[in-house]
């Protein structure tokens, strides 16, 4: 590489970066001579340039640096937060009562009014006990603090539009310099607050996510349901529509078909031992769910009882000797395996068969891959 | 840089991952039209937050074909072996009852119709798909946001106003979340039928999901109410409150918007009800980005500038389309007799091509 190639390649460099830097200041101007001034100050609001990581000014800085962690998990924890969060406050309203005092008469009223809610933001943040309220932070357009009447304790439309035709004079460049103070002391309490917030709803997201896990659970690792089968158990749910829920802790199992195995003899590590029939659960009850047991301390552990169900069933085997229609009770452990006893004229009278699940067969009896393999792909 | 957090909600069928991404990018489109965007995308301002619950309703279905499925393997291995002459159509019979369960070949019915029917008539699988997607929306609540809105679409507007009601309303070992600590900015519903699937515990005009100031404890901040004059899935039971809601003298009139368009941009009549369908029009888009960004954003004669140039658009677009479907149908010799016979068969059966 020679002399001219890496002045060049430097140069291009420096380019690169003098553009880059440009670049990133540009996503945040709004020139005093725009058409749409309001506008153009929402969209830059939108792309985080006030109180934000697109924000250069000290204030956003430090303010910033701080809520870099807002865990708080401990009630200790949470009032140290809460300290710091209120401390930090009262740097933004230092920084508006500044502003404040060096305004034009039109601002004084606007200004004023954010100053009081400042004080009261600041109040509220360095109580834990105070629920903190970044939504009440939020702009519609350039009005921002809405109270109970519908009306907007900041609000700086009007004086903007009435400033800023597009002429780009000094009086828009003051009161878009002043707008976007006021932005910036807005998000940032927004921040304050959404840190305050963040233990409560995050312990409300990880509690909705184990909730939908244990909805998954008892739909796809209990016993399954047919339609009519989750229509009843839908009825019998009682929890309200109003709030998310539990799922349910048993279920009635209702003329659910299926498949079993039945042992016909010949020894119980006998591939040939058992012969797949048909079956179906006229009626049945499965639970889940137990109610907690208490220790000597009385402290509450779960029950140790695992899931435990019984069902009358009607057995069908055209194949088989003697009649194709018998009777039975299964009875289910941990949702999965099944096993029971039914009567059926095998051809040599009414005689007990036994019936099993699938699942129990390979855990118990452990047959031969053959037996399994051939099961499967029957 | 931290966005607002966009959470789409899909209405009935089987979606995928991604379903979002062509009415976002629809909105993309929709956005570098306007002036006070000319440098700036919707992915600069704004992060997806997709909501799958259609999934639900598939693994159950996979779960009964499944069940179902090893029936029927072992009927006909039964059958076979014991010889049953009419063998063949007992399992026919099998097949039509499996499929009438929803267990068997996928039809429409099951994998739209019947997400409705579910979720409305099926108190489990209502309450199940309002836990997975409060879940999945909870994501959107997080600081690393600058806040969040909804868009939801036909059957998921009901989903998302039943979700949204639960979320404010249930307390998961501690208070229920407050509209002070989070909610949407805007909630958009599109193709609204949240009221006539309502719940009687939860009433649409009843509940939280109200727009108005986060101290009264209103669940979102804009509530804007789309539905299509034609679209015939918001007939029934129409979500047309009276004057008395929201509250008079609680809100902004930009904060409750009943916006009902009659564009048609459309190859089939059914897509009148889609949710690009609705985007694509600036007086569904527009209000959406006005209440994200700040109304100020687009301003009135932008916005009906915009307006005009649709409406000339899809004039123009519908009148492309009727031509060039009559030129397909024009014979090329004025003697071929079957095809002009056709195209007049065509013409009389007054379908729109």
């Amino acid at each position: 590489m020679n002399t001219r190639t890496v002045f060049r390649f430097s140069a291009a460099i420096l380019l690169l970066c003098v553009s880059g830097h440009a670049a990133a200041q540009d996503i945040c101007a709004v020139p005093p001579n725009a058409k749409n001034v309001p506008g153009q100050l929402a969209k830059v609001r939108a792309r985080d340039c006030f109180g934000g990581s697109e924000d250069s000014a000290s204030l956003t800085r430090k303010i910033i640096a701080t809520l870099s962690s807002c865990d708080a998990k401990t009630a200790a924890e949470q009032a140290a937060l809460r300290k710091k969060l209120g401390t930090d406050s009262r740097l933004v309203e230092g920084a508006s009562a500044a502003l404040s005092s060096g305004a034009t008469v039109d601002w004084k009223p606007i200004l004023g009014a954010l100053q009081g809610e400042l004080t009261k933001s600041s109040a509220q943040l360095d109580d834990v006990h105070a629920t903190p309220a970044p939504e009440n932070w939020k702009w519609d357009d350039h009005a921002t603090l809405q109270q109970t009447d519908g009306t907007f304790a900041v609000s700086y439309l009007d004086l903007l539009e009435s400033k800023c035709d597009g002429s780009g004079s000094d009086g828009c460049a003051k009161a878009l310099a002043t707008a976007e103070e006021v932005n910036r002391f807005v998000n940032l309490s927004r921040a304050l607050h959404q840190c305050a917030a963040h233990e409560h709803i995050a312990a409300i997201e990880k509690r909705l996510n184990e909730l939908n896990a244990r909805w998954d659970d008892y739909f796809f690792n209990t016993r399954s349901q047919y339609i009519w089968e989750l229509l009843i158990n839908s009825w019998r749910y009682k929890g309200s529509d109003a709030e998310f829920g539990e799922p349910p802790g048993d279920q009635l199992i209702v003329a659910h078909p299926g498949v079993t195995l039945e042992y016909v003899g010949g020894g119980a590590q006998n591939d040939k031992a058992y012969a797949p029939i048909l079956m179906a659960e006229i009626i049945g009850y499965n639970r889940f769910k137990w109610p907690d047991r208490t220790d000597s301390s009385g402290d509450k552990l779960p029950s140790r009882l695992p899931p435990l169900g019984i069902s009358l069933v009607g057995t069908y085997s055209p194949d088989n000797d003697g009649k194709h229609v018998g009777y039975g009770v299964m009875f289910h452990v941990n949702n999965v395996y099944s096993f029971g006893v039914g009567r059926r004229d095998t051809g040599a009278g009414d005689e007990t068969v036994y019936l099993l699940s699938v699942d129990l067969m390979k855990r118990l009896l452990k047959p031969s891959e053959n037996t399994m393999k051939e099961f499967r792909n029957k | 840089m931290a966005k607002h957090a966009l959470v789409f909600i899909h209405g009935m069928g089987e979606q995928k991952a991604g379903w979002h991404a062509p009415a976002l990018k629809v909105l993309a489109d929709a956005l570098s039209n306007y002036d006070a965007f000319e440098d700036t995308k919707l992915s600069d301002i704004v992060e997806p937050v997709p909501v799958l619950y259609s999934d639900f309703f598939t693994d159950l279905r996979t779960m009964w074909k499944n069940d179902v499925a090893a029936l029927r393997t072992e009927l006909s291995t039964q059958l076979e072996a014991a010889d049953v002459p009419n063998r063949a159509d007992i399992t026919s019979e099998f097949d039509s009852i499996a499929t009438s369960i929803g267990a068997g070949d996928d039809s429409f019915v099951w994998t739209h119709a019947m997400d409705v029917v579910l979720y409305r008539f099926f108190k489990l699988a209502r309450k199940k798909v309002n836990v997975q997607v409060g879940a999945e929306m909870a994501a959107a609540t997080s600081n690393k946001f600058t806040g969040w809105s909804v868009i939801a679409h036909s059957l998921g507007t009901a989903v998302a106003h039943n979700t949204l009601h639960a979320l404010y309303s249930t307390g998961l070992d501690g208070p229920p979340l407050k509209p002070q600590e989070s909610r949407p900015k805007v909630l958009a519903m599109v193709a609204n039928v949240s009221r006539v699937l309502q719940l009687s515990d939860v009433k649409v005009l009843e509940s939280k999901v109200k727009p108005g100031p986060a101290p009264l404890g209103r669940a979102c901040d804009t509530y804007l109410n789309f539905r299509h004059l034609f679209d015939p899935f918001t007939f029934p039971q129409p979500f047309e409150p009276d004057n008395s809601w929201p509250p008079p003298g609680t809100f902004r009139p930009e904060q409750y918007q009943h916006i009902r368009p009659s564009h048609l941009v459309i190859d089939k009549l059914r897509d009148v009800h889609d949710l690009e369908h609705y985007l694509a029009n600036p007086r569904v888009h527009v209000p959406i980005f006005r209440g994200i960004v700040g109304a100020s954003a687009i301003p009135k004669a932008e916005f009906e500038r915009a307006c005009s140039k649709f409406d000339d658009d899809q004039a123009r677009h519908n009148v492309d389309a009727i031509r060039d479907a009559l030129q397909a149908r024009i014979p090329n010799k004025n003697t071929d007799w079957k095809q002009l016979l056709k195209t007049l068969f065509d013409l009389s059966g007054l379908v729109k091509p």
